[in-house]
């Protein structure tokens, strides 16, 4: 513990208990905002620089291939080939959804895991996003 | 000094530290959460006067004024406390009560439903629900499967439910079986949307009001018409599916073209169990004693506003339609719709849906290819729209059915 001149604790034991308790419980309850989607998606939908290139189902499992093109990104069904360019590849299981494999540097999109609802983003791969919605039929009310 | 200033830091970070731990508990918690209230409302940050958007905080004291009406509504209305409607069933036969204006109002409003809907809606039925188990008193236990109460159980809370039994004279409310007591909780929603747009009507006297709100979800008010870009045009509203949770498709149909009505939503999903097979909704047929069994699974009501007190009224009519033979219940809405502009959309248990009134409603494919033509295609219908003129009394449960009340009966268990 640190203590001044007058012999003053600026952290006793109890402020550092206090300190850990709020932590834990910042953590804990931010973990559970995240991990508990409050929807359930049933399609999803992948954009390339923002444009949407692909949408399909989550009823059906499958697997498909993104992968970059000389003319931009491209998503088709994944049959264990893959490119020597830059590739995700997209695993829907359950009416959920996860990039399972990809050869961008940072790995960060495999890493997000499963969805049934948010996005996973991969940004070295043109900031390709996996977004999980409803069934595109939005109304007002 | 400086002993006092560190002092005065330490008792600080203390602070934040334990701000923090609330804000991680209640920072996501609305003020509709607050205290022990139950009823719930959302406006929508999109609400325009006379064309101009409301700024957050002009939003922002609405709300707070909302929440105030709500509150003293509900303190008024629930069931237990020192409620009017507690303190009319712990009252003497032949004793006065004293009650305010709400209770007043609605107790009125329900004699007249009463008599409109043959006795299928009926606010005097709080000993038939609580022998059931969907009073208050079982919050959190309302989907435990249970046997049903016996059928002499079933007679005496049935005798004691009568809304005869209670009047309303000049000086206060008068039973005359002192085991009756009330529950508003088939027409207090739809009330409180009807207090809400008195609101707004009184805030922004003659003035163009666009934008939409809800309370608790079931009841949602579509004022004017949707501001987009440069013009309006009417709202869209989807007919939430109540099999969801089976069938994975979030609606039975969509309303498109809406402008100043109430749209309410009675269902057999917000508070029921499943037993042997069988759904045993909230929902008591005031005829029988028990929970409604027609064939219905959800009733949503569009009210004009025009019609006084029109969120009342839906919410009343959406109850009631439980509580008829399904044919009656279709005549009662057409004779509606006629009368007072009303329209209904009736889903039964084959999932199919009727549709009563003048009102647009599409199919999900429809709406798809109105909103979406590019997922027209592989949009599929759960429901189908049925001929009023096919409709029977008796409906037998589609194979779909059967696997939704196998499911909520066994997450149950």
């Amino acid at each position: 513990m640190s203590s001044d001149e007058n012999g003053y604790k600026f952290f006793r034991k109890g402020d550092m208990i206090v300190y850990a308790v709020a932590l834990l419980f910042v953590a804990a309850f931010t973990l559970l905002a995240f991990l508990y989607p409050k929807e359930q998606g049933n399609r999803f939908s992948v954009y390339y620089h923002d444009q949407k290139i692909f949408s399909a189902s989550l009823e059906n499992d499958a697997n498909y291939l993104f992968y970059v093109t000389e003319t931009g990104g491209t998503v088709v069904p994944f049959l264990n080939r893959l490119p020597d360019t830059e590739y995700n590849v997209i695993s829907v299981r359950e009416g959920s959804v996860c990039v399972s494999e990809a050869n961008c540097p940072d790995g960060t999109c495999v890493a997000m895991g499963r969805k049934t609802w948010g996005e996973i983003i991969c940004l070295p791969h043109g900031y390709l996003r996996i977004v999980v919605e409803g069934d595109g039929l939005e109304s007002d009310v | 000094m400086i002993i006092v200033l560190k002092k005065s830091l330490r008792f600080i970070a203390v602070l934040t530290a334990l701000l923090a731990i609330s804000i991680s508990f209640f920072g996501c918690k609305s003020a509709s959460d607050e205290e022990d209230y139950y009823v719930s409302f959302s406006l929508p940050g999109t609400f325009y006067v006379n064309g101009t958007k409301l700024s957050g905080a002009e939003l922002s004291g609405i709300r707070a004024d909302i929440s105030s009406i709500l509150h003293d509504t509900e303190k008024a209305l629930r069931t237990d406390g020192d409620s009017d409607s507690s303190r009319i069933g712990d009252a003497a036969a032949g004793e006065v009560v004293k009650v305010g204006e709400d209770t007043r109002t609605l107790l009125s409003l329900s004699q007249k439903l009463y008599t409109e809907t043959g006795g299928s809606f009926s606010p005097a039925l709080y000993n038939l629900s609580d022998l059931w188990g969907f009073s208050p008193s079982f919050e959190g236990h309302y989907g435990d499967t249970r046997p049903e109460p016996s059928a002499e159980a079933i007679e005496e809370a049935l005798r004691h439910s009568q809304l005869s039994d209670i009047q309303l004279t000049e000086d206060g409310v008068v039973k005359s079986d002192a085991q009756t007591r009330l529950d508003f909780g088939g027409i207090a929603k739809g009330y409180m949307c009807d207090l809400i747009i008195r609101y707004f009507r009184e805030k922004y006297a003659g003035k163009a009001l666009n934008g939409t709100f809800s309370v608790m979800s079931s009841g949602t008010v579509l004022l004017g018409e949707k501001i987009e870009g440069s013009g309006t045009r009417g709202y869209t509203a989807s007919i939430e599916n109540p099999r969801r949770l089976t069938t994975q498709v979030n609606d039975v149909a969509f309303l498109t073209g809406l402008s100043d009505v109430i749209l309410s939503t009675s269902a057999d999903t917000y508070r029921f169990y499943a037993e042997d097979g069988k759904i045993y909704s909230h929902i008591i047929d005031p005829h029988a004693g028990r929970p409604s069994d027609n064939g219905v699974i959800s009733i949503t009501i569009i009210m004009p506003l025009r019609v006084p007190y029109a969120g009342a009224v839906a919410d009343a009519y959406s109850t009631a339609g439980f509580c008829m033979p399904l044919t009656e219940a279709l005549a009662f809405y057409e004779s509606a719709a006629e009368s007072l502009g009303i329209g209904a959309v009736v889903v039964t248990s084959d999932f199919r849906y009727y549709v009563l009134g003048d009102y647009n409603v599409l199919t999900r494919r429809e709406y798809a290819q109105l909103v979406r033509p590019d997922l027209a295609e592989q949009t599929e219908d759960v429901f189908t729209r049925a001929e009023v003129s096919d409709a029977s009394n008796t409906v037998i449960p589609c194979a779909e059915e059967e696997k939704y009340i196998s499911f909520v009966e066994e997450r149950a268990q």
